[in-house]
């Protein structure tokens, strides 16, 4: 027998086994051998820990409603910020200015000075009808 | 959420796998409390994911991922906020009375010590091992480790247990 095999023997060993160790040539080899008499003392002290498990069901409930209460207001929130956002979206869309034709006609600057671009279109010179060259520029920007 | 039927099989899983989810967690995080937390917050997550979960084939090594990397990220928080060196010693040797706990703290105390020394994954296999009687077998499947990296981590933990326990009979 040696140390390796002993060793191996010692990690698979129950506990009752470590108590009564009833192969004669193991319990042969650990009394003679110094370091296999070591990890005996290790193995059976391993063995004899004792460490007792809490019962963790109660705090795993009382967790849980936690967790579930939090994901409720969280829910919520969740809830109201879209109502809230489809709100703000749905009344952007009705009282758009930009998408109102009134309006958008009433805020285009040059809109009323249109026939300027029909007269430049049809190759007029425009400059010469006393305008603000300019406006006229600008429109013309616009436009095209 | 899930449905009545599953619930009463979630409590059975719970109860039968606390002892394990426990002892994993306190070998990363050597606190009673801490580890307590991870374990509650460990069956939280796999509550919520029940459905899938009970259908995996190793719901137990799932479980254990799940713990360790939940021990993992409180040990790392309370590292932070309050540093984990300090060894909850009625944990691991179960005796809250001061006297028991007085004899035995001679006779076990460079074990408990002994214990801290090592990786967490070697205290995993070691609990696991020791404490819940569990076999080699089982060990690796729960961990989701090969057999024989699971054998080599024990003998190399047991090997440095008893490095450490002759440093300890030399100052006896």
């Amino acid at each position: 027998m040696d140390c390796n095999n002993t060793m191996d023997w010692l990690d698979n060993a129950k506990k009752t086994e470590l108590e009564n160790i009833t192969d004669a040539e193991i319990k042969r080899h650990i009394e003679s051998c110094e370091s296999c008499g070591k990890y005996y003392r290790v193995s059976v002290a391993l063995s004899k820990m004792d460490a007792p498990v809490p019962e963790m069901w109660g705090a795993f409930e009382e967790k849980l409603s936690g967790f579930r209460n939090a994901n409720r207001v969280w829910g919520i929130r969740y809830a109201l910020i879209s109502i809230a956002a489809s709100l703000v979206v749905a009344v952007g869309l009705i009282f758009n200015p930009w998408t109102s034709p009134e309006k958008s006609v009433k805020s285009y600057p040059y809109s009323d000075q249109l026939e300027y671009v029909a007269e430049l279109s049809e190759g007029r010179n425009y400059l010469q009808s006393g305008n603000d060259p300019l406006e006229c520029y600008y429109t013309l920007s616009i436009n095209y | 959420m899930i449905q009545k039927t599953n619930e009463s099989e979630f409590e059975e899983f719970f109860k039968e796998n606390q002892k394990l989810a426990y002892r994993i967690a306190f070998a990363i995080l050597r606190k009673r409390d801490l580890a307590e937390d991870a374990v509650t917050d460990g069956f939280v997550r796999i509550y919520n994911k029940w459905n899938q979960v009970r259908d995996m084939d190793n719901p137990q090594g799932y479980l254990a991922r799940t713990i360790s990397n939940r021990a993992k990220t409180l040990w790392v928080k309370n590292s932070v906020t309050q540093g984990v060196s300090e060894l909850d010693e009625e944990a691991v040797s179960g005796h809250s009375d001061p006297e028991t706990k007085m004899v035995h703290s001679e006779q076990d105390r460079w074990l408990e010590k002994a214990l801290e020394t090592l990786k967490s994954v070697e205290r995993e296999i070691i609990y696991l091992k020791d404490l819940d009687g569990l076999k080699f077998e089982e060990v690796a499947n729960v961990l989701n480790m090969n057999l024989s990296t699971v054998k080599s981590h024990y003998r190399r933990a047991k090997l440095k247990l008893t490095t450490l326990m002759e440093d300890y009979d030399g100052l006896q």
